[in-house]
């Protein structure tokens, strides 16, 4: 009776187990294909024949496959120069991030640092409490940044998450016990710092460079207030302008004599879309495929309290 | 490595001297201890948020001042709570309020379980290649920039061309204008937010889920518990605390709705829903050049969020011991 019993669960159990494993697994294929298929949709659409994406026959494959598209992007002065720029900003923005973001990390991650507390209220403070647009607006222009191409560095410069995640790392048991190790042998703070632990920080120094980079690299509002001038403007900018400039010619269509030439250039102007989201977007899905793994750990650090 | 001297001094020093003074305690602490090598490390950083956010918050004071950008602060007269009231009194106070306070808590009830319930899931299927393909699928969109996401909704939601008004077409209903109509823009904010954040917050649900004790699962399966019992005696509490602590977060930045991307979504027509606090003050300080009214709204609605951070972490002090300090 009691084996009975327990058999019977047994077999329960196993075939509870196996529907939820079937719901589960379809469950996360739905999820995959409504990220995956709005990408997907954007790269055939940007090397089909316009007149098929717009009447809303593409749907799996690419249809009448033309690069064209892509020949004019590139002949497009203004965007390659924002491409220049927006890289420019990326790395060098990444590295001097990350290296002050690091710097900074390690005299708050050191338990009998005397400044420890009173630098950690001074940082926290201003995750809740900002002077706001204005005021740092005139900050930035009183110091005569506004339209200089180090304006987006400074703006975008450190993040308090940054640095508690950073502090976070060197918090770590085995780093610690290193820290500890270091001070008895008489090793200087710069000594211990540069020579011991950034070499086996590398984790950590990557996952920052990462978050500040795709942080520069993305930024949109703080480009439009402070950059005014193409010059030093970044990708998202001229990006802006691109995506939305066909949407104004489209209202005024109607108005136009030359309807046949506008027709041509809105079917340019769309396809163009397309490849320039596919561009722009690019260069940051593959360091994201590449360096995965640095994300998800700099985002469940960042989660970890301390 | 370094010579063993600062060890060696810090003993001698501290045993020549019964009651050091503050000027002895001081030095002992920056020059034989080494100190003033970690206020170097730290001093970039601190002279930044000197000017980058200290002076911005001493900059505040514009808010009670009548500014001008071509005067010093100080000379500017103070008005006190003028612009203040000047705002409560416009017919902006009560719209910008509503906006905001509806956009930020429809985003958080809609946007808040979707990635607890995805990162259960994920934790609850067998098949780690899966797991891990669903993984860097779902996380992909956060590297989506801003731009170029609302560039998407108005290629998808397009009334003539976007595929989704194709759709509609083909079972027989009217073009949606999506991007333009009042009454759609939270939708697709809040959905497209969905989209672009799930994977992205999952992942902080999905690593508290796989530090709970495997042992645990074993003892439910003996006990004879189902799956779903599972999750909700297991899972569901373990990852609590950082439920609470996302959740604490985003109630105090209720106020605080993205306003890049709400600016970036905002068309003419679609104002009387999209203006929200961030975007108003953009316009009234830098379109339209009034520092003074612009920072009062801009104060209003930190000083608000503040208010609001500081009381639900002390309910959630209260209630589950959970705290952000």
């Amino acid at each position: 009776m009691s084996k009975m019993s327990v058999t019977g669960r047994k077999i329960r159990s196993s075939r509870e187990d196996m529907v939820f494993e079937i719901v589960t697994k379809i469950l996360l294929i739905i999820a995959c294909l409504i990220v995956l298929y709005p990408l997907y949709f954007i790269i055939i659409a940007s090397i089909s024949n316009p007149d098929y994406v717009i009447s809303g026959k593409l749907s799996l494959f690419p249809v009448d496959v033309t690069f064209s598209g892509y020949r004019k992007i590139f002949k497009f002065k203004n965007l390659m120069n924002g491409y220049k720029n927006s890289f420019f900003y990326a790395i060098v923005g990444g590295a001097v991030s990350a290296a002050l973001t690091l710097f900074a990390a390690y005299p708050l991650s050191k338990n009998d640092f005397s400044g420890r507390k009173p630098f950690t209220i001074f940082l926290l403070i201003t995750m809740f409490f900002q002077g706001g647009m204005i005021p740092l607006y005139i900050v930035v222009n009183k110091l005569g940044l506004r339209n200089t191409p180090y304006v987006l560095l400074i703006v975008n410069g450190i993040q308090v998450w940054n640095l508690l995640v950073t502090r976070s790392y060197f918090k770590t048991n085995h780093i610690e016990s290193l820290s500890e190790a270091a001070e008895i042998d008489g090793c200087s703070h710069f000594g211990y710092f540069f020579k011991i632990l950034l070499p086996i920080s590398k984790p950590i120094i990557i996952t920052m460079v990462l978050f500040y980079a795709v942080w520069q690299w993305n930024d949109f509002f703080r480009a439009m207030i402070y950059l005014d001038k193409p010059d030093y403007q970044p990708l998202q900018i001229v990006l802006k302008e691109l995506l939305a400039t066909a949407q104004i010619s489209s209202a005024i269509y109607d108005l136009m004599e030359n309807q046949e030439a506008l027709t041509e250039m809105l079917r340019a102007a769309e396809q163009m879309k397309y490849g320039v989201i596919v561009m722009a977007t690019l260069p940051m899905m593959i360091v994201y495929l590449i360096m995965q793994e640095y994300f998800i750990q700099g985002i469940t650090m960042g989660s970890v309290k301390g | 490595m370094q010579p063993n001297k600062s060890v060696m001094v810090t003993n001698g020093g501290s045993k020549s001297k019964a009651k050091p003074t503050l000027f002895q305690r001081i030095k002992h602490r920056l020059i034989t201890r080494g100190e003033w090598q970690l206020y170097l490390l730290i001093l970039p950083v601190v002279v930044y948020f000197i000017i980058f956010h200290y002076a911005p918050m001493y900059g505040i004071q514009i808010a009670f001042r009548n500014y001008s950008i071509t005067k010093p602060i100080l000379d500017a007269k103070w008005v006190g709570l003028t612009y203040f009231e000047r705002f409560i009194k416009s017919p902006m106070f009560s719209q910008l309020f509503k906006n905001t306070l509806v956009l930020s808590f429809y985003d958080l009830f809609v946007g808040f379980p979707f990635p607890v319930i995805f990162a259960v899931v994920l934790n609850q299927t067998q098949s780690k290649r899966l797991v891990k393909f669903t993984q860097t699928v779902t996380f992909a969109p956060y590297f989506i920039s801003m731009v170029v996401l609302v560039g998407m909704l108005h290629l998808f939601l397009s009334p003539t061309s976007g595929m989704v008004n194709k759709l509609l077409e083909t079972i027989g209903l009217e073009p949606v204008y999506f991007m333009a109509e009042a009454k759609w823009f939270r939708h697709v904010y809040v959905f497209s937010h969905v989209w672009q954040r799930t994977g992205y917050q999952a992942i902080i649900y999905f690593a508290a889920l796989t530090s709970v004790d495997p042992g645990l699962y074993e003892a439910a399966t003996i006990d004879g518990a189902t799956r779903l019992e599972k999750i909700w005696y297991i899972d569901l509490p373990s990852i609590t605390p950082t439920l609470v602590t996302m959740l604490l977060l985003a109630v105090g930045r209720v106020l605080n709705v993205d306003t890049q991307r709400t600016l970036l979504m905002q068309a003419p027509t679609n104002l009387v829903t999209s203006e929200i606090f961030g975007t108003y003050v953009y316009k009234v300080g830098l379109i339209n050049a009034q520092f003074s009214y612009s920072t009062a709204i801009d104060l209003f609605k930190t000083v608000i969020n503040l208010t609001l951070l500081i009381i639900v972490n002390q309910i959630s002090k209260k209630l589950t011991e959970e705290s952000l300090w």
